[in-house]
């Protein structure tokens, strides 16, 4: 009898002390996308935000593929994570359905240096004049270019002063063709390996000749002087003066980015990102300057960042957390990893991001081509539908079997009447 | 006249038994997702937002859709060559596989091996198949004297390329028609070849009958699989170039998790559902015909 | 008459090999990029024979995948689902094809039906089901379900099933079985080849599913080897090229799908008796 009750006393006792416990203990999930070298800065960072805050248990979930199907479901399945990381061109749909948590808030209480966000990043992450998400980094194209074949043709390096005709002259003298087919090129274009052309290489020089395709009150100015004066700049480089390969050509040797790996092409407009992968490349003598410029600057920017979704059960919690890895302890752990500019220009300044010492000798142009980022219009009406219609729409002015009279009018009509739709 | 329905009686209780495990399984499994993607399809639901009832409007969106009518045309065009070209390939390649050669079963294997290959080497290795300037196909038209096309970047020529790259997977046709001619009993060619029949004569007496069950199988399978094509596509060419390549799931798809129309797609998929069930129900009915059961 | 057998014989080789050859080439060129140093991905021609061989990237990509743990968990999935698909699977078939009973052809149908709805509008909802169940983030989502029968393997079954003829039953019942011998004693030693086929796609089904882990499972130890490998590389985003990795492991996960096929024709096609009324 006596074991009994003191065994009953033992259980009641560890069953309450368990539950005192559990309620101060708190988790918070937090879903991302990356590779195992992101897994584990994640996981970093988790044990350093759970040692300042022990009652609080993060659980980084890392989706390894397809991040926005496993996202999507899991919030409509009433899963929602606490912290998700997203993409910024997401953004506005997802707060146009209702789906995050507006964090002006967060980042007052909780004292986070906004001033020191790049302008383009604020941009990105707010809608509506609110603000929704803190960034985890962002990456600007900029023009990657090889050193070793611009000595080779006696061309100087590519710098602020470029306009669109050194450019142009330049990538026509990086150019050699070999029995009557090209060898080399001077611009490798912006092929994916499969040979697909997104329309978001077209947005850096339309802008830079102050044209656009779509404007933020959702109108298409497709066929505006400008912007058909800027994409047949684009285009002409292909098939005018062959100093760019075609969708086929490109094919072969697995996409742009290949080609400018391997050697075989002498610039190419990349976002910064490219510096990881380039860098394994021995042998090649790359480095990196602004894009050329014409009626003005311009460049194109992806930010990534974190946001709250409404179905999160501890959003106090997430912000605090978001705060960490969006402020600078978490961006400078971020920014070794090499994905990007970090969303704080402080830290963007620092060796953790600029690297000396590694190529490109040049990165702190990337901090400078910021500050002409725009990100996409991500934020006009059925963005994802319209942009679709453009790369299914160009493609045959890529290859060549149209040409860009012939295919625009019918673009544009098609990219308004889906603007139209609700 | 009582004996007999209780034996009746007794075999239904006893069928019902055995397929009890499925008949559970779909009650609580699928059931209940199947009449939810049949109520979506009445809605407007973006997964983020609460669902809201609209109708038939999706239903009547569709007759306007053009990509509604794309989708179509291409996952029809694309199961009508693929189809019948995979069946006739896969029992030719079975049958080649069915021989009692030395090493045979190292050759099976090998055949099979398509079908364990991530979709994403097979994807790389296609795309170098159909490079225009270097790739095999094309390389090959050179030596007879043709131009081959763009095949994967062109708009005519993206959708051929897929039809024969459906060929790529027809490992596990090969293997359940290897299963079915590895059930014809020899004694039955034997008494072919006494008649003096020859090889189409035994074929089309012996072979064909004899598998027929199976033969069936694959049919139905195929063009169930035909019409629900997505990997590849997806992978490939992401629909174009120029909606070219635009399969009915991948649309579909696009629809559910990338336009944030969840109640449109369900409608996609409802739709989708009746012309490939009203396409088996025929194939069934024609396949009295035609098919042999020797346990029918 | 020797001759006709030898031009046969050789024709037969050579189409076989020509096939083969095609087929194998891709299987080289990933086994010679899983060898190659990063530095040559993009070599243009493209080496065939890496120069530097780099050994260590299988050991890498496997740490990478963080093998041990997500072998184990691949395994225990591969194997609870095969037992319950072939087991209910084949229960399922032949009361469809050996017995009589009201609405068999309808729910037959049935059973082919839910292979005519996309995946991707029932996804959500049965990711509902499911966490009112309270399963997510365990595996119970993708083997339960297989122990009530899967309708491909019940309509294959069910095919092979109406190959085999009822006198055969019928004998057996006059001898007094009952149906469950019937199905054992009698009818399953006649399905080797059919079982061959289940063992291979189950095994590969469950070895290379993909979407049910991708959205059920969310801890990382719980990960099969699938979305291991998947996670190599961020479609997301660019990073330093791991293509030789993602070779190596995507061979080194194909492997045991290639065993169990050898081991599969060498245990029921192979051996296929030749007796009584089939052959």
């Amino acid at each position: 009898m006596k074991k009994i009750t003191s065994g009953l006393l033992v259980l009641l006792l560890s069953l309450s002390l368990s539950i005192a416990f559990s309620a101060e203990q708190q988790t918070i999930t937090f879903t991302f996308w990356g590779n195992p070298q992101m897994a584990d800065a994640f996981q970093k960072l988790a044990a350093m935000f759970e040692k300042e805050n022990p009652n609080i248990k993060v659980d980084t979930i890392l989706i390894p593929s397809k991040y926005y199907d496993k996202l999507l479901t899991m919030i409509a399945g009433g899963t929602a994570p606490d912290l998700a990381m997203l993409a910024f061109d997401k953004l506005p749909e997802f707060v146009e359905k209702g789906t995050l948590l507006p964090i002006d808030s967060y980042v007052e209480k909780l004292n986070y240096p906004k001033a020191d966000l790049f302008k383009v990043v604020i941009d990105s992450f707010s809608y509506k004049g609110k603000l929704y998400g803190l960034p985890r980094s962002f990456s600007p194209f900029v023009l990657f270019y090889n050193k070793d074949l611009f000595k080779t043709a006696g061309l100087k390096y590519p710098d602020k002063s470029w306009t669109w005709s050194e450019f142009l002259t330049a990538a026509r003298k990086t150019t050699k063709t070999a029995g009557g087919k090209t060898v080399q090129w001077g611009f490798a274009g912006n092929y994916e390996e499969k040979g697909t052309f997104y329309p978001e290489w077209l947005f850096p020089f339309v802008w830079q000749n102050k044209g656009d395709i779509v404007t933020a009150d959702g109108k298409s100015l497709l066929t505006s002087p400008n912007t058909v004066e800027a994409i047949k700049f684009y285009i002409d480089l292909i098939h005018k003066h062959k100093a760019a390969p075609t969708p086929a050509q490109a094919q072969t040797f697995g996409g742009s980015d290949a080609l400018f790996y391997s050697g075989k092409a002498a610039m190419i407009m990349e976002s910064y990102v490219l510096v990881a992968s380039a860098r394994t490349q021995k042998g090649l003598n790359f480095d990196v300057a602004p894009l050329p410029h014409r009626k003005a600057r311009a460049t194109v920017a992806f930010p990534i960042g974190y946001v709250i979704p409404k179905g999160a059960k501890n959003p106090d919690i997430a912000a605090k957390f978001m705060a960490f890895i969006g402020g600078p302890e978490g961006q400078k752990v971020i920014a070794e990893l090499g994905v990007g500019l970090p969303g704080l220009m402080s830290i963007a300044k620092t060796d953790a991001f600029l690297q000396p010492g590694q190529p490109p000798e040049h990165s702190y142009v990337v901090i400078e081509e910021a500050g002409y980022a725009r990100p996409l219009p991500a934020d006009t009406p059925n963005y994802i539908q319209w942009y679709d219609a453009l790369t299914q729409g160009l493609a045959p002015v890529l290859t060549g079997s149209k040409t860009l009279d012939e295919v625009l009018p019918q673009l544009n009509s098609k990219i308004e009447e889906i603007l139209r739709q609700r | 006249m009582r004996h007999r329905s209780k034996l009746m009686q007794r075999e239904a209780l006893e069928g019902f038994l055995y397929i009890a495990p499925w008949l559970i399984g779909f009650t609580v499994f699928y059931a209940g997702p199947l009449i939810a993607s049949l109520l979506f399809s009445f809605t407007s639901w973006d997964l983020l937002s609460p669902v809201k009832w609209v109708g038939l409007a999706n239903y009547r969106s569709m007759l306007k859709d053009e990509l509604f009518f794309q989708a179509l045309k291409v996952t029809t065009i694309y199961s009508i060559f693929a189809v019948p070209l995979q069946l006739i390939v896969s029992l030719i390649l079975a049958m080649l596989l069915n021989s009692k050669i030395r090493a045979i079963s190292i050759f099976r294997t090998i055949y099979y091996v398509p079908t364990i290959l991530p979709a994403v080497v097979s994807a790389i290795l296609w795309r170098w198949i159909f490079n225009p300037e270097i790739g095999l196909i094309n390389l090959f038209l050179k030596l007879i004297g043709i131009r081959g096309p763009e095949w994967l970047t062109s708009s005519q020529w993206a959708l051929p390329a897929l039809i024969i790259m459906s060929l790529w997977s027809i490992g596990s046709s090969i293997i359940i028609f290897l299963g079915g001619l590895q059930g014809v009993p020899d004694y039955l060619y034997e008494a072919a070849e006494l008649d003096g029949a020859n090889l189409w004569e035994k074929f089309r007496n012996v072979t064909f009958p004899m598998i027929s069950p199976v033969f069936l199988f694959n049919l139905i399978i195929g063009i169930i699989d035909s019409f629900q094509v997505f990997t590849y596509p997806y992978i490939m060419t992401e629909g174009g170039p120029e909606y070219s390549t635009l399969f009915y799931v991948l649309y579909l798809y696009q629809n559910a998790f990338q336009y944030f129309k969840m109640g449109y797609a369900s409608s996609l998929a409802w739709i989708l559902f009746i012309i490939i069930l009203l396409l088996t129900l025929l194939q069934t009915l024609l396949s009295k015909k035609w098919v042999f059961y020797s346990g029918g | 008459m020797k001759n006709r057998g030898i031009v046969k014989l050789i024709f037969l080789y050579m189409s076989l090999i020509l096939g083969a050859t095609l087929i194998l080439a891709p299987v080289v060129w990933m086994l010679s990029t899983s060898l190659k140093d990063p530095s040559h991905l993009f070599d243009f021609p493209p080496q065939w024979i890496p120069n530097p061989v780099r050994w260590d990237n299988y050991p890498t990509a496997l740490n990478t995948m963080n093998f041990a743990i997500t072998f184990r968990n691949t395994v225990y999935v591969t194997f609870m689902e095969m037992l319950g698909s072939t087991v209910s699977s084949l229960l399922v078939a032949y009361g469809f094809a050996r017995m009589r009973f009201p609405g068999k052809n309808f729910l037959f149908m049935l059973v082919l039906a839910t292979m005519m709805l996309p995946g991707q509008v029932t996804m959500v909802p049965k990711f509902i089901l499911f966490r009112i169940l309270g399963w997510v983030d365990t595996f119970n989502p993708l083997w339960v379900p297989a122990f009530f029968g899967r309708p491909f393997f019940i309509f294959l079954l069910n095919q092979f099933f109406l190959t085999i003829p009822k006198e055969l039953d019928e004998a057996a019942r006059i001898d007094g079985c009952g149906s469950f011998r019937i199905l054992t004693r009698i009818l399953l030693p006649q399905l080797k080849p059919a079982l061959a086929a289940l063992t291979i796609f189950g095994f590969m089904g469950a070895w290379n599913e993909f979407m049910n882990p991708l959205i059920y499972i969310n801890s990382q130890a719980k990960w099969t080897l699938v979305l291991a490998l998947n996670a190599f590389q961020s479609p997301l985003e660019p990073g330093a090229p791991v293509t030789h990795l993602i070779m190596a492991a995507s061979l080194v996960v194909a492997l045991p799908c290639m065993i169990v096929f050898l081991l599969a024709q060498k245990y029921f096609i192979e051996g296929v008796v030749f007796s009584g009324m089939k052959g």
